[in-house]
């Protein structure tokens, strides 16, 4: 993995499909532009948020302990996490998902499965 | 008012033949005249009402060729609407009254008999004829059909409705075994033959009543066909939306459901693909390279699944906008190129200078072009063209190839769900969902317009839709946008 560069995006994935998180942070860290971090849940992703201080942050909507949207809306509370940038992760299309992700201040929806050209557009 | 009553007597004793017709000449006075004929056994008195009109049959129920209440009913089955007083002798009044019974006005005594008496009977048998015949009148015209049914199930009356109901003379009817078993507490539903061949429905409501001085059924007979036509129509629509709301969250259920594993699958390929695990020999690459474009397939397929499950649910919003048809060709022909690079098929685009704006919602319209232009360059051998035009109300673009064209046996069968051709001869082996026309029908649908595929035998396929023009379209509310998926 090449060594991060000083001005490199650091992106937290947070999702619980670690099938998924595998090959999504290998392909980032492999670009050599993103320091990755990674949680499988959202209270995980919540704590790692506070520390590890991400530009951006993918977040899957249903997860154990804090789900998708509940995550946002803590990290929207608290004034160090508020800079963040979300991007939602879902499979699921429900009507009103483009105004709920509205409503809780996040910048871009990446469906699943997506390309991983949607997947730099939005980093 | 000079009233005349003409009255047939029928009355074998010449003693009260005389006597009547002097309190009938003293009953004349200046409104009312009578005027009588008499005959002396039922025979006569039946001779005569065949030849002749009367109001009011004045009867002696004990003839020398008939006794008894046996009189009354010959003269009745004669002549069912004609008035009939009976005469009865003293100490039958018992039989008077039975014989009001069995459908005479009124009775008087002989013995009693004077001219206020028999003018009195008279004038008040003619009174409750003329309500009777009201009545019937009534009953006769009522918009639903109505019967009389005695206890031994037989048919004693039906008016005009209850005839064209069951589609019957009233001599198929009257006197006639009624198939159908009343009751009063439930109404009896039953089919009757159409005129058409076909079958309608009637329902049929009872009451016990005394008729005649038996006791017997009432019954209305009312066409419900219309109504169970709504009612089963209504339960259809029910039903359809309750398994069509099933199906959708079904198929909407199976299609997310997969798109969780099929993401992994995708991320985890595309990671192999792309050497981020390691270098790959020529063969792991190609065998990776089939399973990334298989991926690519599942998923179109998964997305146009869940579009048409939105679409054909009225899910989908459509955002219906004037717009120019020509920019929209346009771009959507520059996109279509730019993805079919360094193919040997030409797109060539004939446009005229100038279309007028159509209404539609642009995302949409552009994603049906888009499928009509791709499927065209996996079939064509060398040409695609693209034309519009527009008529009076619409806007036609045209889309052909100069490939095989289409099956004729398939052309009506082309919009259809998981419809597919034969593929095209040196095709890349690129397999479509079979979804994209039935998306495209979908859409135009919604859009106010039509999806049509023709072709020239040997000259190729040409796919045809239209869009209404937006000054044809009355203004309708905006609906909200947003039926494309966020990312696409």
């Amino acid at each position: 993995m090449p060594a991060p560069e000083i001005k490199a995006k650091r992106v937290l994935i947070v999702d619980d499909e670690r099938d998924l998180v595998a090959p999504l942070a290998l392909r980032l860290r492999s670009l050599g532009r993103f320091e990755v971090a990674v949680a499988y849940d959202g209270a995980e992703g919540l704590d790692k948020a506070s520390w590890f201080r991400p530009d951006v942050m993918l977040i899957d909507l249903s997860m154990p302990k804090l789900d998708g949207w509940a995550l946002c809306a803590r990290l929207r509370e608290d004034p160090r996490t508020r800079g963040i940038k979300l991007v939602i992760m879902t499979a699921w299309l429900s009507p009103d998902l483009g105004r709920h992700a509205m409503a809780e201040g996040v910048a871009d929806l990446l469906i699943k499965p997506f390309e991983d050209e949607d997947l730099l557009r939005v980093l | 008012m000079d009233q005349r009553v003409s009255i047939l007597l029928i009355e074998d004793d010449p003693d009260y033949t005389m006597l009547i017709n002097v309190y009938v000449n003293e009953a004349c006075g200046d409104s009312v005249k009578y005027l009588i004929e008499s005959a002396v056994s039922l025979q006569g008195g039946l001779d005569l009402l065949s030849r002749q009109e009367y109001d009011i049959v004045l009867l002696d129920l004990m003839l020398p060729d008939s006794r008894g209440l046996d009189t009354l009913d010959k003269i009745r089955a004669k002549t069912p609407s004609m008035p009939v007083v009976v005469l009865t002798n003293l100490d039958h009044d018992d039989l008077g009254v039975e014989a009001i019974a069995r459908g005479a006005q009124d009775f008087l005594s002989k013995n009693k008999l004077d001219a206020g008496r028999l003018r009195h009977a008279i004038g008040f048998a003619l009174a409750r004829d003329r309500l009777f015949l009201q009545m019937e009148h009534l009953i006769e015209g009522l918009p639903d059909g109505m019967l009389i049914v005695d206890r031994s199930r037989m048919v004693r009356y039906a008016n005009a409705a209850a005839l064209a109901l069951f589609g019957r003379k009233r001599e198929q009817l009257v006197g006639r075994l009624f198939e159908h078993a009343l009751s009063p507490d439930r109404a009896l539903e039953i089919k009757l033959p159409d005129a058409g061949g076909g079958e309608r429905s009637a329902e049929i409501r009872a009451a016990e009543i005394e008729w005649k001085g038996y006791p017997a059924w009432v019954a209305t007979v009312r066409d419900v066909s219309e109504l169970k036509k709504l009612e089963q129509v209504r339960a259809e629509v029910k039903e359809r939306r309750r398994t069509d709301g099933l199906k959708d969250q079904l198929l909407s259920t199976v299609a997310h459901e997969l798109r969780t594993p099929l993401s992994v699958v995708k991320a985890v390929i595309g990671t192999l693909r792309d050497h981020l695990a390691g270098p790959l020999t020529q063969d792991q690459a190609d065998l990776i390279g089939t399973a990334d474009r298989h991926i690519g397939r599942l998923t179109r397929l998964l997305n146009n699944f869940l579009d048409l499950t939105r679409l054909e649910s009225r899910r989908s919003r459509v955002n219906r906008q004037p717009l120019d048809p020509l920019a929209l060709v346009d771009e959507v022909c520059e996109g279509v190129r730019l993805a079919h690079r360094g193919r040997s098929v030409a797109l060539g685009v004939e446009l005229p200078k100038r279309l007028p704006a159509v209404k539609a919602d642009a995302d949409m319209i552009a994603q049906v072009l888009g499928n009509l232009l791709d499927n065209a360059l996996r079939y064509a051998r060398g040409r695609v063209t693209v034309r519009a035009k527009a008529s009076e109300d619409e806007v036609e673009v045209s889309v052909v190839d100069d490939g095989p064209g289409i099956p004729t046996e398939k052309l009506a069968l082309l919009f259809d769900k998981f419809v597919q051709l034969d593929r095209p001869k040196g095709g890349e082996g690129y397999k479509g969902t079979g979804l994209g026309l039935a998306i495209s029908r979908e859409i135009m649908t919604l859009n106010g317009g039509r999806i049509w595929a023709d072709n020239a035998p040997g000259r190729g396929a040409c796919f045809r839709f239209t869009l209404p023009l937006a000054s044809k379209v009355e203004a309708e509310p905006a609906e909200e946008v947003s039926h494309a998926r966020p990312g696409d």
